[in-house]
């Protein structure tokens, strides 16, 4: 390829090969997140002709969305029920004076800390990974967030979210909102079944 | 309760009010918790505590809890002390509405003893109305406050509670204090028009008065301008209430959808299973892997590069046709031609229409196959002509094996 070339982008091995794994880049990602940042415009016109869908999201992270001819990883569902536990746990119980975002990204987690194990309505929610939860489990998720970038390991036991993780908070804002709309539970779940199957 | 002797009662709050806050947090006690909580607010150590419960009961700082042995602090004196503390309580719009109904009803009042000149009934009436305005500003205004406490008391969280039931109260603030009293104060509403009725009532009575009955015109001149200050405080007062609250209400709104929508769908998952919901299919997350095609993605990108290239030099079309253009090919030929020699076929033709059938060509790469097998490599042409179906194309050609290179002739009908 030509030096001269739109599409001679820096580092595009590596971000393509990220974001095509199903990586989520965010600042914590130094060049990669730099240089996509830098030539947004070109990177999302040559993934476009790839056959990617490039998501730059507006807080400041980038991804691809899968096209309906693509597979999408079925790990990311338990993922997000991880997440799911985990706001709902700190909305009842959290007593910080932040807000859900900032208690969730301000601060790291050690494993020990995670509320999944310690109320028998989680335990039982967990067990909908096919397998009885334990650390273990948790340590899987863990590596699993990190793998697709929404977490990073902060020390050998600890680790933080990253801003990507806000995407399982988008998840239960749509349905909340949708619920809003139509003023009806079952019809919501109903829509957000429909569009999960779509 | 009425306090016989002010000055001993303000006398005791000014040397006991540590004592009196205390029983403002514990807004209830038995015998014993007051006097264990009076023993410890005594000066000298030797004093008796049961003896400053009796004052303090005496003089009206206590009250018994009604078919209790217990006691609280009694409400006026509670406002009494939350006012010095700068704690206010909140209003309900239903009762801050009443106050507009009740500023009508002496409206009309009023208007009717000034038509008649009922001097007696006018004092009765305008100090009324001057209490009723007074009550609206202080209660918009102690919601202002208790508005403003509590966006304090939220931001700091010292009482340690979950989100939720902070949010809860700030939910609960907006949509049973300022929604309501945003109606009231609409100008499109009734307490609007109550209001302006009720400035010009006043000024068409201070000037009825004026020449009869100055003295009260002056008064009714001064329940005027108490209703100017009013109506313009309790704007301010409920401008400033939207402003303290709204940046919490959004918040609220914002962070209580989202809870709601993790346990709706945790809910969701619980009852139908993990799998059903396909959350996967909403995160779109794909799996694709590209280890070491690095080659392949940079050839693409230049591909696509040079397809939106503008060329500086202009190529003309007739230029263009005189140029020697060889057709494009999905089938390699010199492989073809390489595996053809090694083959070795008695009819090169029937050899190369199979094999090209099975790559997906066409015609054309077979002619060119042919022709090039025949131009290139060592073949040799037998005396019979065969006729080769291909597509929707008869060849008709004498066999031709790979041997010496020969004279062919080729036919297409």
């Amino acid at each position: 390829m030509s030096e001269q070339s739109r599409f001679a982008l820096p580092y595009l091995a590596e971000i393509f090969g990220a974001l095509s794994r199903g990586r989520h880049l965010c600042l914590d990602d130094g060049n990669l997140f730099v240089e996509l940042r830098e030539h947004e415009r070109e990177f999302e016109e040559l993934f476009q002709h790839l056959g990617y869908q490039m998501i730059a999201d507006s807080r400041g992270f980038y991804y691809f969305h899968a096209l309906d001819s693509q597979s999408t990883s079925p790990r990311t569902a338990k993922l997000a029920l991880f997440f799911l536990v985990l706001v709902e746990a700190l909305w009842e119980e959290s007593s910080d004076i932040n807000d859900l975002e900032s208690l969730l990204l301000d601060r790291s987690w050690s494993l020990g800390e995670l509320p999944h194990l310690k109320r028998e309505r989680y335990l039982e929610l967990m067990r909908q990974l096919d397998q009885e939860p334990d650390t273990e489990t948790l340590r899987d998720l863990i590596r699993q967030l990190v793998y697709f970038g929404f977490a990073a390991w902060d020390g050998e036991e600890r680790f933080r979210f990253r801003l990507p993780a806000l995407r399982f908070l988008d998840i239960a804002r749509e349905v909340a909102e949708g619920l809003e709309r139509t003023q009806n539970p079952e019809d919501v779940a109903m829509t957000a079944d429909a569009e999960a199957s779509a | 309760m009425s306090i016989s002797n002010p000055q001993r009662f303000l006398r005791f709050a000014a040397n006991h009010y540590e004592l009196l806050l205390r029983l403002l947090d514990a807004r209830e006690l038995s015998e014993g918790e007051l006097l264990q909580l009076a023993r410890q607010h005594l000066a000298d150590a030797e004093a008796d505590p049961g003896k400053l419960v009796d004052q303090l009961l005496a003089l009206g700082f206590l009250d018994r809890v009604p078919e209790s042995d217990r006691f609280e602090i009694p409400l006026p004196i509670e406002r009494f002390l939350r006012y010095l503390q700068r704690e206010h309580h909140l209003t309900s719009p239903q009762q801050i509405g009443s106050y507009a109904a009740q500023l009508a009803e002496l409206e009309q009042e009023l208007q009717a003893a000034a038509e008649r000149l009922a001097e007696g009934e006018i004092r009765i009436i305008l100090p009324e109305l001057a209490d009723r305005i007074e009550r609206l500003r202080h209660d918009v205004n102690g919601n202002k406050e208790a508005i403003t406490e509590e966006v304090i008391r939220f931001r700091a969280n010292r009482s340690q509670r979950p989100l939720r039931e902070r949010y809860a109260k700030v939910v609960w603030l907006w949509e049973c204090y300022l929604t309501p009293l945003q109606r009231l104060l609409d100008t499109e509403q009734v307490m609007e028009r109550q209001l302006n009725s009720l400035e010009r009532t006043l000024a068409v009575v201070e000037a009825r008065l004026a020449a009869e009955i100055p003295l009260l015109a002056a008064e009714t001149r001064s329940v005027l301008m108490r209703l100017y200050r009013m109506r313009r405080q309790i704007v301010a007062d409920f401008r400033e209430s939207m402003l303290e609250l709204q940046p919490l209400y959004q918040r609220a709104l914002h962070e209580s959808r989202t809870a709601r929508g993790a346990s709706l769908l945790l809910e969701r998952i619980r009852r139908q299973g993990l799998a059903r919901l396909a959350l996967d299919q909403v995160l779109r997350v794909p799996v694709s892997r590209h280890e070491g095609l690095f080659s392949d993605l940079a050839v693409k990108a230049h591909l696509f590069d040079l397809a939106s290239m503008r060329p500086n030099e202009e190529v003309l079309l007739e230029q263009a046709e005189d140029q020697p253009v060889e057709a494009a090919t999905r089938i390699d030929l010199a492989r073809l031609l390489d595996e053809l020699l090694a083959s070795r076929p008695a009819d090169v033709l029937a050899w190369l229409a199979e094999r090209i059938r099975a790559q997906g060509g066409g015609i054309r790469d077979l002619l060119l196959a042919y022709g090039r097998a025949v131009r290139r490599l060592p073949t040799v042409a037998g005396a019979e002509r065969r006729d080769y179906v291909f597509g929707d194309h008869v060849l008709t050609a004498r066999v031709r094996a790979v041997g010496e290179a020969p004279e062919e002739e080729l036919l297409d009908e």
